[in-house]
């Protein structure tokens, strides 16, 4: 990648985006930002930039409705979701409408910059607590027979939940590689790997899981 | 609700989708011809027109008339449809269907006088069935349609539709249906038993009439009404959960930043403050749990312990966050009921938790834990100093008795990964 890495904000909180452009300032290129839904498509369309940093909670449709909207007409500019959200179905909603990763707003900076390096080198990035509930999301209930339309898609191999599990213990690409003997390459393809079955599995526990829990 | 969406073309001015609606601009007397005219998108005049021969032609199309004045909601044309809300008949409306209903009976001695009554014995018949018909028939709402359609497609923007509310409505149109049915049955049989061969024509004719008739009357001032019980119960919702937040918000997070102000000199109290209030408001925001009271120092020992091995962990993490002043994150996939094993797994992962916040010198400890059908297993992982676990300190011993030892006296093991500089994880299975 040549030059700076161009990100736009996308947060309703604005005390939020300035601190995160603060911090930002000097890695990366902040080419704009913006508080709600339409603000957020209309200034990505007009800043094209290469990572968008989402928040879930948005007013006028979440996080999930800017990048599906945007993901038809743009689909070389990647998300990032970025939230202090608990809910997994939030979560879930996001990452299937098109983000390629999720980081709670506690991350540091440093953690931060490299998380938004890899997405836009194309890589996901899963925080601890994503592996988790991706881990929650394709568990399997043993006393329901599996309604599984695309064996391939709907459920995750051992290599991927090994290196989800190690992820959820706070482990990095790095240090995850180094403990399964593999390149940190390989652990990014795994990953990738539980992100296109994320958002292409119609997984029957997967909708029924987040229906479940959006109830709550 | 809106009429439609996504169209935000001029087309819309000329036409809708969904049913006409009364005029709110464009009115002589209802404004329901010039709401039809708009919706065909033809010329209110010419609706005028035809309304009044159609009024002048029949007394039914008096009640029609009125009917439908009374069922079409008032649209306001001057802005576009998106963001057009529907005034529902309520109050007013409920008078005027009062009113029409004595219209309609004044019509029928209106024309018993000119004897175009049909007869006490057919007519009572008649109206029963009618009354039938017209509850099958009913009225599809716009609302409900709404609803099947945000069921079968589901558009950016919609709210998840209320499982209860669903229940409730399909009921409630059962309900309809079969009363509604039974009621057309039995008329129509009594109708059948007293009508002779040469007086079944006009009596099909009164009935197909007086359905009409109560459709358009009987209809909307039900269907009025329980709109109006619908929006009152939203509004008491409403209330309520703005009741529910302003006391949290009082409680809880108004107290937390008054501290603050009191103390903003001591940025580890102020830290400390802020991590507990965080942790309080998501469990209140994104769990059913309740909160914890904010009074300086919460007494987690004091509260009941709560059923299940991962929320007794999440309370373990969040004591030793408490007591030690590390942010504990903690991953949970599954859960499992708790019992005598499961707390001794979860007085280890207590023990390991404190023992990466007060020795590795790591300000942050991941905790991972897992509850499979077969067993549960906890990851309490550092980025700390770390230490060879050959040459084990003496402050370690803790480690070694209350993790390696206590487990294994419930059948669970446990194992230590630590180098210098690398950090410490402590992992802990416990097979069910």
């Amino acid at each position: 990648m040549t030059g700076r890495v161009r990100v736009f904000l996308v947060d309703d909180h604005t005390l939020f985006r300035a601190g995160v452009r603060a911090e930002l300032a000097e890695s990366v290129e902040v080419v704009g930002e913006a508080g709600d839904v339409a603000e957020a498509i209309a200034g990505i369309e007009a800043s094209r930039p290469d990572v968008v940093l989402l928040d879930v909670h948005l007013p006028g449709g979440g996080g999930a409705a800017v990048a599906a909207a945007v993901r038809e007409r743009r689909p070389e500019v990647r998300f990032l979701a970025l939230s202090v959200s608990d809910a997994a179905e939030d979560v879930i909603a996001v990452i299937r409408a098109g983000a390629r990763g999720y980081v709670t707003k506690t991350i540091d900076r440093a953690g931060l910059v490299d998380a938004i390096a890899r997405v836009a080198a194309g890589d996901a990035v899963f925080s601890p607590r994503l592996a988790g509930f991706v881990l929650d999301a394709f568990a399997h209930d043993p006393g329901e027979a599996p309604a599984v339309a695309d064996p391939e898609l709907d459920s995750l191999t051992p290599r991927e939940q090994e290196v989800l599990r190690l992820i959820a213990r706070g482990y990095t690409y790095k240090e995850l590689a180094r403990q399964l003997v593999i390149s940190v390459k390989t652990v990014e393809t795994h990953v990738s790997s539980v992100l296109r079955k994320l958002q292409l599995s119609s997984r029957h526990e997967l909708t029924r899981w987040a229906n479940d829990r959006r109830l709550l | 609700m809106p009429f439609s969406r996504g169209r935000r073309s001029p087309g819309w001015i000329d036409k809708a989708p969904g049913p006409p609606w009364r005029s709110r601009d464009d009115h002589v007397v209802t404004g329901l011809a010039g709401g039809t005219a708009e919706w065909l998108g033809i010329s209110a005049t010419l609706v005028r027109a035809v309304l009044a021969f159609v009024l002048v032609g029949s007394g039914f199309g008096v009640l029609a008339y009125v009917g439908a004045a009374i069922l079409l909601p008032v649209a306001d044309r001057s802005v576009p449809p998106d963001e057009r809300a529907v005034r529902l008949p309520q109050g007013r409306d409920l008078e005027r269907s009062g009113i029409a209903l004595l219209v309609a009976f004044g019509g029928a001695l209106l024309l018993r006088l000119v004897g175009v009554w049909l007869g006490g014995d057919l007519a009572w018949p008649a109206a029963v069935a009618a009354a039938g018909l017209s509850l099958v028939w009913g009225r599809t709402d716009v609302e409900r349609r709404e609803l099947w359609r945000s069921r079968l497609v589901r558009l950016p923007g919609d709210e998840a539709p209320d499982r209860g509310e669903v229940v409730r409505r399909r009921r409630s149109t059962v309900a309809r249906f079969v009363a509604g049915t039974v009621l057309f049955v039995v008329g129509g049989s009594w109708v059948l038993a007293v009508a002779r061969p040469e007086t079944v024509v006009p009596v099909l004719a009164a009935t197909t009439a007086t359905t009409a008739g109560l459709a358009l009357l009987a209809g909307p001032w039900i269907a009025g009404l329980w709109r109006e019980l619908g929006e009152e119960r939203r509004r008491r919702i409403r209330d309520q959960e703005r009741a529910e937040v302003a006391a949290q918000l009082h409680d809880s997070v108004l107290q937390t930043l008054a501290l603050i102000q009191r103390d903003p000199e001591t940025p580890r109290r102020v830290a400390h403050l802020a991590r507990q209030q965080e942790r309080s408001l998501r469990r209140w925001l994104f769990t059913e749990e309740a909160p914890n009271p904010v009074d300086g120092e919460p007494d987690l020992a004091d509260l009941p312990a709560p059923p299940t091995f991962g929320a007794r962990l999440r309370m373990a993490a969040e004591e030793v966050e408490d007591a030690t002043g590390a942010a504990v994150e903690l991953v949970l996939v599954g859960d499992a009921r708790a019992d005598g094993r499961t707390d001794a797994l979860v007085a280890a992962a207590r023990e390991a938790m404190r023992n990466a916040a007060v020795h590795s010198g790591a300000d942050e400890v991941s905790v991972f834990a897992e509850a499979t059908s077969t067993s549960l297993t906890v990851f309490v992982r550092d980025r700390g100093s770390g230490f060879d676990p050959v040459l084990v300190p003496a402050d370690r011993h803790g480690l070694r008795e209350s993790v390696v030892g206590r487990l294994a006296r419930v059948g669970g093991s446990a194992t230590v990964a630590s180098a210098p500089g690398e950090g410490t994880e402590v992992s802990m299975e416990l097979i069910r």
